[in-house]
């Protein structure tokens, strides 16, 4: 059993409680005090196992302290980092090249075994989460020095070094901070590479967005490879991934003129509007017959950003400004109501 | 962790480093590929802005952006180049410039490009003299355009662009002295000028990919103490009478990779030349 798994456990106990509770006041159920006894002894031992074995939830407020801890965490991890970053530009002019480079190789590897030994000291992770941030930092820091030093010439297999060393690490340890790391690293990679299948220097992939459409499309095939030690990494990737897509459709859609394809302006986001309407359906519709809550919230997000940019190229300069916006609003009433007959046919269909 | 992530992450830190000290030691390997010795004019020593938080010293390779550049970088060596140029945008269509790609630029050292150069700027020099004399001009306007000129023979580069191609060997064969010519990675891109009311699509240089070179600790002690470059080739024209002259030389070698490094920093003395 993982980690998401347990705290859904939990979470579906709690949730049992307090139904049950509502019943018994409202009787329509009541439990003889053997079956309640039975309940309450599965439900604590159950709970005692799931807390000794994993770092969960009990209750509300839990939930609330570990979300802080978590940004707490995330935070201390990028001062950290910071704080690592500049010492060594503060000092590295001081040392010999030799020693230099040997610092920079140490540090990312003792950064990994102190990672290591936290894990195997605590079952919160936050400070190995930390410390694993630290290593992807001194990574990042030893390559880009070494270029330095060295004065090499820059190659994008840096991200994709770096990426490798992230996802390794998010891995190990189930940390969803150095999977985005590493998928922040790894679209830049796919991106780059992409970029110089057209001849131009991987530098110029940002002057591109279909770059960032096949890196993105690239990383949502990655939950095709069974997730089942880390099922959340899969839905991460998913939303990781589309998001890119569905950002680099908008900028084409609006400026269809930094777009490889040699068509007129107009005609390029003309097409990119049509492919960023028929996306986003496609994606709430996926999402709603798969189950993924995340993915049909990003389809709809996307779909009204596009409906709202068309209706701002149609109306923004003849119309009023008020009358803009109320039609705006008026259109999100009126798509509401659609969802809402959609939801109540759904419930109809399966009730 | 299970220990297999933990060994390949160790594994994979080190086999980068290695693989990366490796092309280091390739590109080091052998006879150098070019050898020259530059001053302060054409490796400018970086702003003091980030000194304190950055104990690194590093000088910035400074090329000569002489209009002599249009001479060659024409449309047809944008075609060798291999940077295809979209047809003419149709209606209120912007044209569409293609991205930079990286190619190999030959930079020469006080060669013929240089010594056009000089000539020029000395046909210049004559010609504002020659309208002050013809009451064409005031004494003041000849000042300040003398100050340029003067600026532009004894402190700006004398490293000018001269040739550009995607082969380096090829252009080494070009080009066979090392110590005059050297060939750096780059990139250039298409760009148009208006001459004559008309548009002239040429070639422009974006910038070297080794721009920066990292001065080790061993050898950059006679930079120390020196205030940066931008602080003394950005002199006023009512500061010092004359331009100033270069402080200190360095001696750079570029290798198979066409990668360069520092062997050797030395202060200028106050007679010379250079």
């Amino acid at each position: 059993m993982q980690k998401e798994e347990a705290q859904r456990h939990v979470d579906r106990m709690q949730a049992f409680r307090e139904e049950l509770e509502q019943l018994e006041t409202e009787e329509i159920l009541c439990l003889s005090s053997e079956e309640r006894q039975r309940i309450d002894t599965y439900h604590r031992t159950r709970l005692a196992e799931l807390t000794r074995q994993f770092d969960i939830d009990v209750n509300g407020t839990e939930k609330q302290l570990s979300w802080g801890m978590r940004i707490v965490s995330l935070l201390g991890a990028l001062a950290i980092s910071a704080a690592l970053f500049f010492f060594f530009y503060r000092f590295w002019g001081l040392l010999a090249t030799p020693t230099q480079v040997g610092i920079l190789i140490a540090a990312p590897l003792l950064a990994t075994l102190a990672a290591n030994f936290a894990a195997r000291r605590e079952r919160t992770l936050y400070f190995t989460s930390i410390l694993c941030l630290v290593a992807l930092t001194s990574f990042i820091l030893d390559l880009s020095v070494l270029g330095n030093i060295f004065n090499l010439t820059p190659s994008q297999n840096a991200f994709l070094a770096w990426s490798a060393f992230a996802l390794i690490l998010a891995y190990g340890y189930g940390l969803r901070l150095l999977l985005v790391a590493g998928m922040n690293c790894l679209l830049a990679y796919f991106a780059a590479t992409v970029g110089t299948w057209s001849g131009c220097y991987w530098l110029s992939f940002g002057e591109r967005p279909e770059n960032f459409i096949v890196a993105g499309a690239l990383l949502t095939l990655v939950p095709l490879i069974p997730h089942r030690r880390h099922p959340g990494f899969a839905h991460s990737y998913r939303i990781f991934g589309l998001l890119t897509v569905f950002i680099a459709i908008l900028i084409l859609a609006n400026w269809g003129n930094i777009s490889y394809l040699p068509w007129s302006t107009k005609i390029i986001e003309y097409l990119y509007q049509t492919v960023g309407f028929l996306l986003a359906g496609g994606v709430i519709a996926l999402g709603i017959r798969r189950h993924w809550p995340g993915v049909t919230n990003l389809g709809s997000t996307f779909f009204v950003l596009y409906l709202y940019t068309k209706f701002f190229d149609w109306w923004w300069d003849w119309l009023p400004k008020y009358l803009f916006f109320l039609l705006l609003g008026l259109m999100a009433v009126g798509l509401l109501l659609v969802l809402q007959r959609l939801r109540r046919a759904g419930r109809e269909v399966h009730p | 962790m299970k220990s297999r992530h933990l060994w390949l992450a160790l594994v994979l830190v080190l086999a980068t480093n290695a693989f990366v000290l490796t092309g280091v030691a390739r590109n080091r390997a052998g006879a150098p590929e070019a050898l020259l010795t530059l001053t302060e004019r054409e490796l400018s020593l970086s702003s003091g802005h980030d000194r304190d938080e950055n104990s690194g010293v590093a000088l910035h390779l400074n090329w000569n952006r002489d209009t002599g550049i249009k001479e060659w970088f024409d449309r047809a060596k944008l075609a060798e180049l291999g940077i295809d140029l979209p047809p003419a945008p149709r209606e209120a269509e912007t044209f569409r410039w293609p991205l930079p790609k990286k190619v190999f630029l030959v930079l020469e050292y006080e060669g013929a490009a240089w010594l056009r150069f000089e000539e020029e700027k000395g046909q210049e020099l004559t010609a504002l003299e020659e309208e002050l004399r013809q009451g064409q001009t005031d004494e003041q306007t000849v000042k300040n355009r003398r100050f340029w000129i003067e600026r532009a023979l004894h402190a700006e580069s004398r490293l000018f662009a001269v040739d550009a191609g995607t082969d380096p060997h090829q252009l080494r064969q070009r080009y066979p002295d090392n110590n005059r010519y050297l060939i750096v990675a780059a990139l250039v891109r298409a760009t148009s000028d208006y001459e004559d009311k008309q548009e002239i699509l040429r070639g422009m240089v974006d910038s070297l990919l080794v721009a920066d070179l990292h001065v080790p600790r061993e050898l950059h002690a006679p930079l120390l103490d020196l205030p940066p470059s931008g602080a003394l080739f950005n002199y006023r024209d009512d500061q010092p009478k004359e331009a100033p002259r270069p402080r200190y030389e360095v001696e750079v070698r570029w290798g198979q990779r066409y990668e360069p490094w520092v062997t050797e920093v030395r202060l200028i003395g106050e007679d010379s030349t250079r």
